[in-house]
């Protein structure tokens, strides 16, 4: 089995494979919607049926038929589930349950599976919900599972969660309350513009997941906020050590492993004082603080008191600033930003049609329209995105340098994810260049220079032994892999995804 | 090894995903399970009925603290864990000495779906026994029949699997297989052959991929 691995190995970064303009038959289109909707392909009888309605030139009206019922099943609804389980990092679904006969049983996860976060997430496919949902949903239904409370002590489950707001859960500080452990679940519905809850936002599940502290002052939560609805990262947060689950791995390292206990402490104090006249620091601190303290009446359970802050991001050189009474409107100020709309757009269409196929700026705009002209419904959307010329692309193979440069960029989007927050005292503007867009600084000249400070930032010539990027403050580090993969790039001459080198090796 | 048949799975990412998982379009690690489930609904995977920590990471799944898949393509880990899913499921298949009626009308049902070009004719009640003692066809017409139905099993018509892209010729790829599997001028029971075709055809990137 060995030479033969290599042999793929070998092949992976020669054939990857890549839209061409034309369109698969009706078979391969019923395997396609099936494999894409439910997770697997179609069934023999399936098959059979689609025969049939082709003899009566039924095909077209048939594979509409099909993909109404996919999106009605239960694998759909588990799948949007599990992306978004993804999506927000959190730990997707693990048991499979032995349901024996009729469709494929699916999965339970370990905690997670008796929770409101879990049960929201799985209604949007289901029910075909408004995907603002996720952040301005006031309708929940609540599990009072022990299994979650009791996790390391410091998760709480639903009930203790929402105690303060719904005083007959009478739980005790946010945590299980047995005296209700015979109610299975139970559900509860806020006035719509109630400013404490938002949708996925305000769950135990969410907050026990990215927890705070009184360093952190709800930043990480945040943070990811701003990841998974406005597509801004913030790439300092994360630690790339291999994750362990959730919330204990992030209480126990909260900036950096190396960090003693008093270092932490005077960073806090320093930090506090520094944000905010520090540009370099600001630069994100402008958006995540005001977004911080939205939460910071509920650090565990959901606070009965709303707690003002804002909505704060930079649009072009523009600063956009919504002041905000609490989480629930800062919801709805996110679902009120044409970023927000691109952003799910994106994460559809990544979903629905890979990262072969780039999304064009017009093309987005175009879809973020029918995004708002279905009222944003999840599974009308989905509709619309199988309906696009390219789901039913046959393929072509991808060549070498193609993925090659993929690969490159992947890379350098998260250098890319703090130079764009960033000053850059170098430079005259203050400005860096966007090293995944091609040639770097906009000219052969430029791209050369570029390449040259990036091995010298990163010491390739010494294979990364030490770099002065990513800086010592942020929490990654460049792998092995990833040096020889820069180095090897630009020792060719830094070629585009043509092969053609964009400079002189 | 030389045979072109086995250059099967892995590590042609494609450059589409509908999930995280590993880079390019494999299945998630929940959506290869269910795959499997969905072929032998109604058997045991054993030890595939769930995903632990290491097989999640095994299958591509996402590295939370950095959202990244733990592997970029399908490596040694995946071929061993996905292997043993394959023998699990075709071992309780065929092999299985559980005597329950239900899961004795569960395997007589797959593999009657599997083997029915060579079963034509027997009963339910004789399903299992027949599998044990049916021999390959002796005509490269009928294995190569068979093949062709062990292949739309598994992975779809002809159509299916080129939309894929990775295989271009079906007819080469079955004629390969059949020799593969059932040596010409060998006479040989059925059974084995079948599952060993089995176990090939479901490592192809046309049954781990979603398109
Ligand atoms: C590129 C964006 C970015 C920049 C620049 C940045 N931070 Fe942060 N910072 C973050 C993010 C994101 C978090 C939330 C991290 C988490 O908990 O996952 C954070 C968290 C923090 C925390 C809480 C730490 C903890 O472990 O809970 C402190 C303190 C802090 N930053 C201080 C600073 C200071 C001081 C600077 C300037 C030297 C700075 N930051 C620059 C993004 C940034
Ligand atoms: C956590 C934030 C952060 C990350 C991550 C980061 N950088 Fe930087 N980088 C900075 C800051 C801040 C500066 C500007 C320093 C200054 O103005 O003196 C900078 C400056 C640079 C410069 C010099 C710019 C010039 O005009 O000369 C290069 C080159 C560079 N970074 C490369 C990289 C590369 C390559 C990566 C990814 C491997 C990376 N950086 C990741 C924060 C970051």
């Amino acid at each position: 089995m060995k030479p033969l691995l290599m042999v793929g190995w070998a092949l992976s970064f020669g054939l990857i494979f890549q839209a061409k303009a034309e369109t698969i038959g009706d078979f391969a289109k019923l395997n396609r919607l099936s494999q894409v909707i439910r997770g697997h392909g179609p069934t023999q009888g399936e098959r059979a049926e689609l025969e049939t309605a082709l003899r009566l030139g039924n095909g077209a009206r048939f594979l509409e038929t099909k993909t109404d019922q996919y999106l009605a099943s239960d694998q759909h609804a588990f799948k949007m589930r599990v992306r978004l389980e993804e999506l927000f990092r959190l730990k997707t679904a693990a048991r499979l349950l032995g349901r024996e006969g009729g469709s494929p049983s699916l999965f339970e996860s370990e905690y997670h599976e008796k929770n409101a976060l879990t049960y929201l997430f799985t209604e949007m496919g289901r029910q075909n919900r408004s995907w603002d949902d996720l952040l301005i949903a006031k309708d929940y239904r609540l599990f009072p599972s022990e299994r979650f409370a009791v996790i390391q002590g410091i998760g709480v489950n639903d009930y203790g969660f929402m105690a303060a707001l719904i005083p007959d859960l009478k739980s005790l500080s946010g945590t299980y309350s047995s005296e209700l452990s015979n109610e299975t679940h139970r559900d509860v519905r806020f006035s719509g513009n109630d400013p404490r809850v938002a949708g996925a936002i305000t769950t135990s599940r969410f907050m026990t997941r990215f927890v705070t502290t009184g360093l952190n002052k709800n930043r990480k939560r945040a943070a990811e906020v701003f990841r998974v609805f406005l597509c801004d990262s913030m790439s300092a947060a994360i630690p790339s050590t291999e994750g362990k689950d959730d919330q204990i791995f992030d209480l126990m390292l909260p900036h950096d492993q190396s960090m003693t206990e008093n270092e932490i402490r005077t960073m806090a104090q320093q930090s506090d004082s520094l944000h905010g006249s520090r540009p370099d620091c600001n630069a994100c601190h402008f958006k995540l603080d005001p977004m911080g303290r939205t939460f910071l009446t509920s650090p565990f359970a959901l606070s009965a008191q709303a707690s003002p802050g804002a909505l704060s991001f930079k649009r072009g050189q523009q600063i956009v600033k919504v002041p905000v009474k609490g989480i629930g409107e800062l919801g709805a100020a996110i679902t009120q930003q044409p970023e927000y709309v691109s952003c799910q757009v994106d994460h559809f269409w990544s979903w629905f049609m890979g990262s072969r196929h780039k999304l064009s700026d017009a093309r987005r705009a175009q879809l973020s329209a029918e995004f708002d002209r279905v009222g944003r419904r999840t599974n009308d959307f989905i509709k619309i995105l199988l309906k696009q010329p390219e789901f039913f692309e046959l393929g072509r193979l991808m060549s070498e340098a193609e993925i090659r440069a993929q690969h490159v960029k992947t890379f350098l989007k998260k250098c890319q994810d703090c130079h764009k927050d960033q000053y850059n005292s170098n430079s005259d503007d203050g400005s860096f260049p966007d090293f995944t867009k091609w040639p770097i600084g906009g000219s052969a000249d430029e791209m050369a220079r570029w390449t040259r400070k990036i091995s010298r930032a990163m010491d390739l010539a010494h294979d990364g032994e030490s770099p002065v990027m990513p800086p010592r403050t942020a929490p990654w580090r460049t792998s092995l892999r990833e040096v020889n993969l820069l180095k090897s790039w630009i020792a060719d001459g830094a070629p585009d995804e043509t092969g053609r080198r964009t400079v002189a090796p | 090894m030389k045979l072109a048949i086995s250059i099967l799975l892995l590590t042609m990412a494609l450059g589409l995903h509908s999930q995280a998982s590993f880079r390019g379009g494999y299945k998630s690690p929940q959506d290869l399970l269910l795959s499997l489930k969905e072929k032998f609904n109604g058997i045991s995977g054993s030890s595939c009925d769930s995903l632990s920590d290491n097989d999640r990471a095994a299958m591509g799944d996402q590295n939370m603290q950095t959202g990244e898949p733990f592997a970029d393509e399908p490596g040694a880990a995946f071929v061993t864990v996905w292997s043993t899913c394959l023998n699990n499921y075709s071992y309780n298949l065929f092999y299985s000495t559980d005597t329950s009626p239900e899961l004795l009308a569960k395997r007589t049902q797959i593999v009657r779906e599997i083997m029915a070009p060579l079963l034509a004719g027997v009963v339910d009640e004789q399903v299992l026994k027949a599998m044990t003692t049916v021999m390959v066809p002796a005509s490269e017409a009928e294995r190569e029949a068979y093949i062709a139905h062990l292949m739309r099993w598994v992975l779809g018509t002809d159509e299916e699997i080129q939309a894929y892209g990775r295989m271009t010729d079906p007819k080469q790829y079955r004629q390969d297989l059949m020799r593969h599997v059932f040596p010409p001028g060998v006479s040989a029971y059925a059974m084995e052959g079948t599952r060993q075709a089995l176990l090939i055809l479901l490592k192809r990137d046309e049954f781990l991929m979603y398109q």
